[in-house]
């Protein structure tokens, strides 16, 4: 991939996204000259840079859907629901084409026949405004019936035909194109004409390499068979399916070369003017007739009275005035002969200067690990420093060494955070498809409702951000789908027929708070808990002692839906758990807040860094572990008399609640001395799945920033590790996954 | 060498590419109302074939490549 293709992907990404923002404001507020031509101008430039990478079936769809905002910016046609729904399609389209692009170079096989399908899709939309225009019927071209003469009578009747207009760009030959020997690849050609497009110019003139011809056949080959064939250049072939008989249609205007064909438009479209007269849909005709002049001037290079024509438009339909037009095709009519000037065809528009930097991720990623074994080295060399003092004792080397090691420490830190800045990205990139989610699945359900999104500007880590797109979409998904009652029940019901869905970031600390809310209709805890019943998630009587909040909490266990009917928007039930697991592996909680009839919110606690994790260290059967700092709630040295026994398990009080009390070296397995049951035990606190359990430990090593290294080899699949690192002594610490343990 | 002189005739033998094309057309732009003898030809490029089309002079002898004789020749012969 070059650097030329790089960019083109890049651009293309960023185009796309913002010609979507915009369609979908468009459909929304309705016409917006600005947002109109930002939009015209994306698909313009998309169009373009896929021409420079030579990808022509993406330029095919592209110039189609350009066609169309072009209608659309001379007020020609309106906006849509249809309209921006295809449009929107054509992005999705060309998104994924880039993306085989980026991953493959090249587009799938069948992206020439997608594109011409698609194109004509875009087209129709157009021609149903060009009806009275006048514009000779596409399905049959009158060439058509002077070559199916050639045809034997036998080879008419034996099945469909398929004809093919191929016109060869001319400067095809240096893309190594040999047009004929395409041709000569089709199965079961019947008739051939091989035509100049031009008139040939006196031999001294002609240019060898430039391809100045018409090529055009018809062959009894499926339309698979013409797609495989013409892949490589399908903007350069028309593909006509033909009835098997065919009566010779009425002979075309006489025409001989581009200059004439371009007057003849002119002076046709004029004609069409001066019939129109008296008719009642002149409103229509002028302008179809202008955009038919403006179009041919285009096509043959002479943008200047293109713009002159399209001008004389606008003033047109300002002024209610017909005439305007006429007079001027008229001048361009004249000015015609005049000699055409400089060549002044736009090409790409230049990119918008930029000033951030674009770097391969892979790079950061490597400067994040050498950062992270930077810490490691780091600890242990503060490590040293506390064992080298009582030897050096208080003179000035001691100091020295703890000064020195003081600053390294504030400059590794400072680095660490300037490195993990680096891979923060704003959640606007996440938020930024949700907009057409909620569209399309209003549209997809028949509901009515509004996207609202906060604190887009918020930064968090790529992997984060990376990882939160599936939960959220569910979680939106969910909302539309459970959530939001349909139009008429949202009016029974008193509330706007227009449902409201937010999306909110905030950042709070090192924490990262989403929540998406909507006005639905609300969960219902007794619908939860006749399903976690039904289901038997839990016994009875513990379903019985949840209160609301809690029961409502049941919607993230697996296998619960509480929807009536599975639909593939949302439903199966395997949603809710998959979005809290992947929550909490990124160190993260969920809860929802649910009132009936008024709507839910689900909230996503998050840290900002999943890189970077505080580790307790702890010792438990002679043995370190680091414990993650975010699960730890406190620590707590128990006197003997506050440890109460309950059958084989022991527990204490806290704050009014009982928290059970479990050995670490225990749960791990160890073998170790039984507990000297007087000494005061050392516990640790912390929540888990919204449980509390109180871990004894023989003691609580220091604290340790960390970057945690997963388990490999036969170590993967260990499942009460979450990873490893160094302690400060150079010792590999385990990490425990504290989740794992108590699952 | 597949594009070759000879006393009012121009000799197209053989599979010819795209750069042959300036060949041939320089043979004819030299010597106007020369025959094209393209008996002998091979596969031709359509470049090749544009410069036979365009040149609107007498082509002589069956087409060596059967597709062009059977498609082609009959526009180059009018």
């Amino acid at each position: 991939m070059n650097q030329l293709q790089e960019q083109f992907i890049s651009e293309t990404k960023e185009l796309i996204l913002q010609a979507t923002d915009d369609l979908m404001a468009v459909e929304r507020f309705g016409f917006d000259a600005e947002r109109i031509d930002r939009i015209f101008r994306a698909f313009h430039t998309l169009k373009g840079s896929a021409g420079v990478v030579d990808l022509p079936a993406m330029a095919l769809v592209l110039h189609a859907a350009e066609d169309l905002l072009a209608a659309v910016k001379a007020k020609m046609r309106p906006v849509t629901t249809a309209l921006v729904s295809e449009a929107l399609q054509c992005l999705d389209q060309v998104s994924a084409w880039v993306d085989a692009f980026e991953a493959r170079g090249a587009l799938p096989p069948q992206a020439g026949e997608r594109a011409r399908d698609a194109a004509l899709r875009l087209r129709a939309l157009l021609s149903d405004n060009k009806k009275s225009s006048g514009t000779p019927d596409k399905s049959r071209p009158d060439w058509v019936a002077a070559l199916i003469e050639q045809v034997p009578a036998t080879d008419i009747s034996a099945g469909p035909l398929l004809a093919v207009d191929y016109e060869p760009l001319p400067g095809c030959f240096f893309n190594g194109d040999d047009p004929l020997a395409l041709i000569a690849a089709i199965p079961e050609l019947l008739a051939l004409s091989v035509e100049p497009r031009d008139p040939w110019p006196p031999l001294p003139d002609m240019d060898p390499f430039a391809c100045n011809l018409r090529i055009r056949a018809i062959a009894a080959a499926t339309r698979e068979q013409f797609a495989g064939i013409f892949r490589l250049v399908p903007d350069q072939v028309e593909v006509f399916e033909l009835a098997p008989t065919t009566a010779p249609a009425a002979a075309g205007p006489d025409v001989n070369g581009s200059g004439a064909l371009l007057d003849n438009i002119i002076v046709c479209q004029i004609a069409m003017l001066d019939a129109a007269k008296a008719a009642d849909d002149s409103y229509g005709r002028y302008g179809s007739a202008a955009r038919a002049a403006a179009n041919a001037l285009r096509h043959f290079a002479r943008d200047d009275l293109a713009s002159e024509v399209e001008a004389a438009l606008e003033a047109a339909f300002a002024r209610q005035s017909a005439s305007l037009v006429r007079d001027a095709l008229r001048n361009v009519a004249s000015g015609l002969a005049a000699p055409l000037e400089a060549n002044d065809r736009e090409t790409a528009s230049p990119a918008a200067s930029n000033r951030s930097l674009r770097i391969d991720e892979a790079r950061i990623d490597s400067l994040f690990n050498l950062s992270g074994e930077l810490i490691v080295a780091k600890n242990s060399l503060a490590h040293l420093s506390r064992l080298i003092e009582p030897v050096v004792g208080e003179g000035d080397l001691g100091r020295n060494i703890r000064a020195a090691n003081e600053t390294l420490d504030s400059l590794i830190t400072e680095m660490h955070a300037a490195i993990l800045q680096l891979r923060m990205v704003p959640l606007s990139q996440l938020f930024r498809s949700f907009p057409r989610v909620v569209r399309d699945l209003c549209l997809r359900l028949d509901k009515r409702a509004e996207l609202t999104i906060q604190g887009g500007a918020a930064e968090c880590d790529k992997k984060v951000v990376e990882r939160l797109f599936e939960p959220l979409l569910h979680l939106v998904r969910n909302a539309l789908d459970h959530g939001i009652e349909a139009p008429d029940e949202r009016r029974e019901s008193g509330k706007p027929e227009l449902a409201h869905i937010a999306l909110e970031a905030a950042r709070a600390g090192d924490r990262l708070v989403l929540e998406v809310r909507d006005d639905g209709r609300g969960i219902n805890p007794a619908a939860v808990r006749a399903k976690a019943l039904e289901r038997g998630l839990m016994p009875v009587a513990e379903i019985a002692a949840l209160s609301d909040e809690d029961a409502t909490q049941l919607i993230f266990s697996a296998g619960l839906s509480t929807a009536g009917a599975v639909t593939d928007i949302s439903g199966r039930g395997v949603g809710m758990d998959v979005v809290r697991n992947t929550v909490e592996q990124l160190g993260g909680k969920i809860a929802v807040t649910s009132r009936l009839g008024v709507g839910t919110s689900v909230r996503l606690d998050l840290p900002i860094n999943v890189a970077m994790s505080q580790i307790m260290v702890v010792a438990a059967g002679g043995q370190l572990f680091g414990l993650p700092m975010d699960l730890v709630s406190e620590t707590v040295r128990l006197t003997p008399d506050r440890v109460s026994r309950i059958k084989n398990n022991r527990g204490f009080v806290l704050r009014n609640r009982i928290v059970p009390i479990c050995s670490l070296a225990e749960v791990l397995d160890l073998t170790c001395q039984p507990a000297d049951s007087q000494a005061p035990g050392l516990v640790i606190v912390v929540e888990v799945g919204g449980k509390i359990v109180a871990l004894e430990v023989d003691a609580i090593h220091d604290r340790l920033d960390a970057v945690l290294k997963p388990m490999q080899g036969l170590l993967a699949n260990a499942p009460a590790y979450s990873g490893t690192t160094m302690s400060a002594d150079g010792r590999v610490l385990l990490v425990l996954d504290v989740r794992e343990l108590f699952s | 060498m597949t594009v070759r002189r000879g006393p009012g005739v121009i000799h197209v033998e053989g599979a010819c590419g795209v750069e042959e094309a300036e060949i041939l057309l320089q043979a004819v732009v030299e010597a106007p109302g020369a025959v094209i003898d393209w008996s002998a030809c091979g596969r031709l490029h359509t470049a090749v074939v544009q410069v036979i089309l365009a040149a609107k002079g007498p082509v002589r002898g069956p087409c060596g490549d059967p597709w062009l004789e059977r498609w082609v020749a009959r526009m180059a012969r009018q």
